[in-house]
């Protein structure tokens, strides 16, 4: 877990997190912080979030903590991200089956700004569904 | 050849020939491990070789007390201890006597003509010989207590700690601890230690005497350098206010004494000033590369040795391009009070201090919101126009193809052929026969159109290239015309009958037909 980014403690603060941005991209990561691999999703999100400030907000949830959207989002992976733009969720294409979000821990820093700026200038233009710069099925992991 | 010239001989080749050859007739074993002794020493030779007639003369003893070992050196006492008998360091010393109690004054007009000046340097570069001699002698008492004390030289390396201790224990290696007490007690135990197991054997009184003598000598010279060098550096400070101010007066002195004289010093270029004195470190075990380079004077000053070893090589290059305007100051009597090697030192410091800061940490930059503008359009009717004249028609296509079978027609362009191809032949199974297209004929552009047009109206009597002056008549053939000609002829019969307009029959002269018709 990263101490320098913002957490969200209740269902209220995510909803409002999401909401009240209206320029932006809301990332939100769902997960355990104290979870090997959402340690590792963390720092790669801590790492960029002073780069992406223009684009995107990032915050922190933690399912056990706030298990509202557990069920509504299917969150049961050990790391999710999720993208919103002005309470909207953004669908990315990421060759993995599930556009809905990013469930594994994306370690490249790159590749994790270059995902944010194409689902931010997707929703721009009011797309819902963008395609991921890099294929990430596990064809091209094999 | 004598013998002192085959030596000679001999001590020129030893950089061939790292094993020394002495030839049988030199004789005294002894004789020739000296030798083998200084060719292990390997730096002692350019010493050793600078003092060539002391060795020559030392050589004829030899020959003449061939078995003796003990007696070598009693003829020759004088000869090797020659620095510290030479009337020069006596007449330097007494003169640094005379001056010490009296108050150096500034010096005016040509800092050469300065009676002590001379006196300044010259007491400057006999320190520098003296510590050339203490090396000798220090070499020299190593050799010959080597048969007593074998270990000791490694033990105890500076040259003075070595005298002093071998003065104290000459054959006699017992109770080594009360009478080494000037030693670390680290130092003496060990001492006491080796000299329990050593297998040196004593030495007989002759030469026990001689080591006695040189050590006494190696003292001497210590305490008369250590004069000198109080004297020069009590004077440079007056002489070169400025030089002593940016590297301190020992380097001052050094940098002076090498150069002879401060007016040459000034002449040097500063990047040779580190060079000057320089030493080669490697040889007693500093290889880093890290802090290879010069080892000058420049090297050694203060202000250089407390920089850390990596920014050292600039903390050099800034301070020599100082001490050469410094010298070149002081050798013109300015700033009588330093105050220029004071600046000068200090923006050195300074400089030096900036060199060793940390870089500036650069704070994280946003990216940029990716900027979705529509694009600049490509293209539009005049670039359409453009590609439309230059695409390729179906005249050039058929050009480019050539017939299976048939021979294609060709033109002749001055003086190059042109193929065909497919064009103009027959059976080609199409209906319609291939036309030019209009969009790929030439044109002359707008501009030029104008111009052309423009430059007509200007000149309207600019004829056209295709216009003749030839004329065919039925009657007689060709005829040249020449239509300037021509119109003047119609003018002059205009005249005739034309001028002014009038009749020329009738004068024009008002008051006669007046009169006539009147």
């Amino acid at each position: 877990m990263s101490y320098f980014l913002p957490h969200l403690h209740s269902g209220w603060h995510v909803d409002q997190a999401i909401l009240s941005e209206q320029e932006r991209l809301v990332v939100i990561r769902f997960g355990r912080d104290h979870d090997e691999e959402c340690i590792k999703q963390d720092e790669v999100l801590y790492r960029i979030a002073e780069k992406v400030v223009n684009m995107a907000v990032i915050y922190l949830v933690d399912i056990d903590e706030v298990p509202d959207f557990n069920k509504m989002y299917e969150l049961y992976d050990r790391t999710t991200i999720m993208f919103f733009y002005r309470n909207k969720h953004m669908m990315i294409d990421l060759g993995t089956g599930n556009n809905n979000k990013i469930n594994w821990p994306l370690e490249d820093k790159q590749e994790m700004i270059d995902i944010i700026e194409t689902i931010f200038r997707g929703a721009r233009k009011g797309k819902g569904l963008v395609i991921s710069p890099k294929d990430y099925s596990t064809r091209h992991r094999y | 050849m004598s013998l002192a010239d085959e030596l000679l001989a001999d001590l020129d080749d030893i950089e061939e020939t790292t094993e020394s050859t002495i030839t049988d007739e030199l004789g005294p074993d002894a004789k020739k491990r000296r030798l083998e002794l200084q060719l292990e020493e390997g730096n002692g030779i350019s010493a050793e070789l600078e003092n060539d007639l002391d060795i020559t003369k030392i050589s004829d003893s030899a020959q003449k007390l061939p078995s003796e070992v003990a007696n070598k050196f009693n003829d020759n006492n004088e000869n090797i201890y020659q620095l510290l008998n030479s009337t020069r360091l006596r007449d330097i010393i007494e003169g640094t006597e005379k001056y010490k109690g009296t108050e150096k004054q500034a010096i005016t007009g040509n800092i050469e003509d300065d009676l002590e000046y001379h006196l300044i340097v010259d007491s400057n570069s006999i320190a520098m010989e003296i510590d050339d001699e203490i090396l000798r002698l220090h070499r020299l008492v190593k050799e010959w207590y080597h048969d007593r004390f074998p270990e000791l030289s490694s033990l105890v390396l500076n040259a003075f700690d070595y005298c002093k201790t071998v003065s104290s224990l000459l054959n006699d290696l017992d109770n080594s601890k009360t009478k080494l007490s000037f030693l670390p007690s680290a130092t003496v135990m060990v001492i006491a230690t080796t000299a329990t197991t050593t297998v040196g054997k004593p030495l007989p009184d002759e030469m026990i005497k001689n080591v006695k003598n040189c050590c006494e000598a190696i003292q001497q010279l210590g305490e008369e350098k250590q004069k000198i060098i109080e004297y020069v550096q009590s004077r440079i400070s007056v002489v070169a206010p400025n030089l002593s101010a940016v590297v301190g007066s020992t380097t001052a002195a050094n940098l002076i004494g090498i150069a002879g004289g401060l007016t040459r010093l000034g002449k040097f270029p500063a990047c040779n000033l580190p060079a000057l004195g320089k030493r080669r470190l490697t040889t007693i075990g500093i290889n880093n590369p890290a802090v290879s380079g010069d080892y000058g004077f420049l090297y050694m000053s203060e202000i250089v040795q407390k920089t850390p070893p990596d920014v050292r090589k600039q903390a050099i290059r800034m301070t020599a391009a100082k001490v050469a305007l410094a010298a070149r100051i002081d050798s013109i009597h300015e700033y009588p009070d330093g105050s220029f090697g004071i600046s000068a030192r200090k923006e050195v410091e300074r400089k030096i201090e900036k060199l060793l800061e940390p870089p500036s940490q650069k704070p994280t930059v946003a990216l940029p919101v990716p900027d979705d503008r529509p694009k600049r359009r490509r293209g539009g009717r005049r670039i359409r126009k453009m590609k439309e004249q230059y695409a390729v028609t179906e005249l050039r296509r058929l050009q480019n193809r050539v017939a299976f079978g048939k021979e294609e027609a060709e033109v002749f362009n001055f003086d190059e052929t042109e193929g065909l191809g497919m064009l103009g032949q027959e059976g080609e199974g199409k209906i319609r026969a291939v036309s030019i297209d209009s969009r790929t004929k030439l044109r002359l552009p707008k501009a030029r159109k104008a111009q052309l047009q423009s430059m007509a109206q200007k000149n309207p009597l600019a004829a056209s290239g295709l216009q003749s002056s030839l004329s065919f008549t039925p009657i007689q053939g060709i005829e040249l015309v020449n239509p300037l000609l021509q119109r003047q002829q119609k003018v002059e019969e205009a005249n005739k009958w034309f001028r002014d307009g009038v009749f020329t029959q009738i004068k024009k002269d008002s008051n006669e037909p007046k009169n006539k018709f009147s």
